[in-house]
């Protein structure tokens, strides 16, 4: 979490614990955290701004309804993307149809990327090369760098093992490396 | 495939905190692909998370998140914390299943039961004629109930008069039938 969305002295273990508590109010702040985050967790996969959008208040929704099931002694964002992951897949499940269209106008989006320049700066760059990567790719790579989280936090969001989460992280620097061109 | 046996272990090495070992160190020294690939891995958690902000700036600018109502409510009205947790009662459940189960068997037999010939609905009309037939001792019995209800007529009239002439010599009145004092 970046410093500017850190300025409240509470972390987001505090604000579950006062949500669990029975603090909408802090639930709202846990929210406001991770509403975007969610956002870019779900958009490469789905077909629009909107559906990701969804998907997002979907989860934080799940999240209050369950807050009591809560385990203080865990980070939070590892029980936040862990059902993140789940509800992404039943709704990846239920779009399957859906999908298939989107991924032929991804591909269109991506065959017509060289002719457009990205106006972005190189970083920002970077992860919009890495939503083309493989969706579990994308989530290893989230989850290691927008989320700092350890392998052991990874392998629990995403449910696969260690050693699973480190295949998937050096695929996906392996691949985003070859998409930027470095290594030709 | 010293390449790639050097690269999972850059990567290792990353993710773990492990050093790299000797041999691949060296050979990453020698190598230009891997010394990219040492490079690109050690540089890319700045490069990403420097860009970090600005990618979640992209997100689309929604009303921020809101409790619904209904939702906040039922939780305030619960005693035991935000969580809820629904239970299926497993006997309720067997019996449900149960019951469907019968129903479903029942509609199968039904459906798929012979159907009826021409022989056995003959008969069978034959058998709702005669129960829907008028019995020969239906008048007498509606004789007999009409003359019940005569009789209780006449009790229930010879009752009111009673009543009458007592309350006539009473209260010193005289009470007349008014379809008498028509006539």
């Amino acid at each position: 979490m970046s410093v500017s969305e850190r300025n409240d002295s509470k972390t987001d273990e505090d604000l579950a614990r006062e949500a669990r508590a029975g603090s909408p109010r802090s639930f709202e702040e846990l929210a406001l955290r991770y509403r975007r985050r969610l956002f870019a967790y779900f958009r490469p996969r789905l077909g629009s701004d909107q559906d990701a959008e969804d998907l997002a208040q979907e989860t934080l929704l799940k999240l209050y309804r369950n807050i009591g099931n809560y385990d203080p002694t865990y980070r939070f964002s590892v029980w936040l993307y862990t059902a993140a992951g789940r509800l992404a897949i039943s709704e990846y499940r239920r779009r399957t149809v859906v999908a298939a269209g989107l991924r032929s106008i991804a591909r269109e989006e991506e065959s017509r990327e060289p002719e457009d320049p990205p106006e972005k700066g190189e970083a920002d760059r970077l992860w919009t090369l890495a939503e083309t990567l493989n969706g579990n790719q994308y989530r290893a790579l989230w989850l290691r760098y927008a989320e700092e989280m350890p392998i052991n936090d990874i392998a629990v969001s995403l449910g696969k093992s260690r050693v699973a989460v480190r295949i998937l992280l050096h695929r996906a620097r392996t691949n985003l490396m070859k998409r930027q061109g470095e290594i030709k | 495939m010293i390449c790639l046996w050097t690269r999972w272990l850059i990567s290792r090495s990353h993710d773990l905190g492990k050093p790299l070992p000797g041999f691949a160190a060296r050979h990453a020294e020698s190598c230009r692909r891997c010394r990219e690939y040492a490079r690109f891995c050690g540089t890319l958690p700045s490069r990403l998370s420097e860009s970090l902000p600005a990618r979640l700036d992209r997100a689309p600018a929604s009303s921020p998140f809101r409790i619904p109502r209904v939702t906040e409510e039922s939780e305030n009205r619960r005693s035991g914390g935000p969580g809820r947790r629904v239970f299926l009662r497993p006997v309720l459940v067997a019996a449900a299943v149960l019951a469907l189960a019968a129903g479903a068997f029942l509609f199968l037999r039904i459906a798929n039961g012979p159907s009826m010939s021409a022989e056995r609905a003959k008969a069978a009309l034959e058998d709702l004629r005669k129960v829907t037939a008028a019995p020969g001792e239906w008048p007498s019995a509606v004789t007999t109930a009409e003359s019940t209800l005569d009789k209780e007529r006449r009790l229930i009239e010879n009752a009111a008069k009673s009543a009458f002439d007592y309350l006539q010599n009473r209260l010193n009145i005289t009470i007349v039938r008014a379809d008498r004092q028509s006539t």
